[in-house]
């Protein structure tokens, strides 16, 4: 029988990070293809770093509120 | 989920590099406007161009004057006081009749630009109300006799964007400023406008058939046409610069002034921004306006009203609309046609992005 072989958490975690690397060079790939020029994918990428800012800033709020 | 933040921070992260380069590497090269504008442009530049216009459209909408307001008292001073004796050979353009009644003191009337200018000023300025509707909108117009001035192309910086033998430093060079009359903007880039162009006898971007042209010869003749001659440049043209059709055409305007693919990648024809045009009148001198919260119907009228048989729009927005005349030899006591214009009066003398055009005098004319 083919068993799995057992890795420790931190080795799944850097799996994991590196998949998301990828994922995230080759969808920055296919912005930098597609869109029509460096400017827009300027805009768009800022766009969604305040966005994901935004996400973290109320996601630091939610815990620190369970936390009280 | 929070990988696919992670994912999409990343890609963002990545994305910025290339972006961050390409504008720290334009804003890095020399510039004589503010950063605000300068990362418009490289926005505009940058694929950007829709998006800078639907937000220009927007703000100017919403920031768009109201009808009517506290009449004037006064019209701003242009040009000097006296006029000299014109001669019965010479020519000067009758006053611009004025729309709104009572009549501001010279409203309408011609002065010349320049000092010491004799009988025969080749540069005449004038202010008037242009729209009963906006009473407090006040529009510049000059007059340019063409028989004793010379109108030169002078590409900027950055635009025309073509690689040029040519180019110069994007200002009037010191050796012509001691017969320099008047400077101003020129068109809308070419990325934006769909035209083309022709310098020193070169096509440099393909000129396009049924858009308004200011044709230039060898022989200094300069004339403002609908091009219909093709692609190529013919004999004797020393440059042609198009931007978009026509806004006046044999004394009509333009039946087809609304919006439309045909008016280039920029804010709509019908909002209020500064806008600037260049006509020609039945005698064959250049006539240039501009005027803040214009549109392009309005500036159309204030050219035919000038008496400009054919025009094309030129460049809009604050930031690019200029007017400067020379009151001395030597480009001394520069001043521009109006007031409120944004653009120090110095500007085309030293380096500028945009291309614009001088105005000479020509050889054997004297100050």
């Amino acid at each position: 029988m083919n068993r799995g072989r057992r890795i420790s958490a931190e080795a799944a975690a850097r799996r994991a990070l590196l998949i998301d690397v990828l994922c995230a060079l080759a969808l920055a790939i296919a912005a930098l293809t597609l869109c029509a020029g460096l400017g827009i994918v300027g805009v768009i990428a800022v766009l969604t770093l305040i966005a994901i800012g935004l996400w973290f800033a109320i996601e630091a709020l939610i815990n620190a509120l369970k936390r009280r | 989920m929070r990988r696919v933040r992670r994912v999409f921070l990343l890609a963002a992260i990545a994305c910025l590099i290339p972006t961050g380069i390409s504008y720290v590497s334009a804003m890095s090269e020399k510039h004589n406007v503010g950063l605000g504008v300068s990362s418009v442009e490289w926005l505009r530049q940058n694929g950007g161009n829709s998006l800078v216009s639907e937000v220009e459209n927007w703000y100017y909408t919403l920031t768009a004057p109201e009808k009517g307001g506290a009449p004037l008292r006064s019209l701003p001073q242009v040009g000097i006081a006296s006029a000299g004796t014109a001669p019965k050979k010479a020519y000067k353009p009758p006053r611009v009749t004025p729309i709104i009644h009572p009549a501001l003191p010279g409203e309408g009337v011609w002065k010349p630009a320049g000092a010491g200018a004799g009988s025969e000023p080749p540069v005449l300025l004038t202010t008037f109300r242009s729209d009963p509707s906006y009473p407090q909108f006040v529009a510049g117009v000059a007059w340019i006799d063409s028989a004793r001035t010379r109108l030169k192309y002078v590409p900027g910086l950055a635009e025309p964007p073509e690689p040029l033998a040519h180019r110069g430093s994007g200002e009037v060079p010191p050796s012509e400023r001691k017969r320099l009359v008047a400077t101003f903007n020129g068109g809308f880039p070419l990325e934006t406008s769909n035209a083309g162009l022709i310098y020193r006898g070169q096509v440099k971007e393909t000129m396009v058939n049924g858009i308004a042209t200011i044709d230039a010869y060898r022989n200094g003749q300069v004339n403002i046409v609908r091009w219909h001659q093709g692609p190529d440049a013919p004999a004797g043209v020393w440059f042609a610069k198009q931007n978009l059709p026509p806004i006046i055409y044999e004394g009509r305007l333009n039946p087809n002034l609304s919006d439309g693919p045909e008016w280039g990648e920029t804010v709509n024809n019908a909002v209020r921004v500064w806008r600037s045009g260049l006509g020609i009148d039945r005698h064959g001198n250049l006539l240039y306006a501009a005027a803040n919260y214009q549109t392009v119907e309005s500036l159309a009228t204030i050219l035919q009203r000038a008496g400009a048989i054919r025009a094309l729009e030129l460049d809009i927005n604050e930031d690019w609309t200029s007017f400067i005349t020379y009151r001395h030899p030597g480009a001394l006591e520069a001043s521009n046609l109006l007031p409120e214009m944004f653009r120090s009066p110095e500007r085309y003398l030293v380096p500028d992005e945009r291309d614009f055009f001088s105005v000479s005098l020509r050889r054997g004319q004297h100050w």
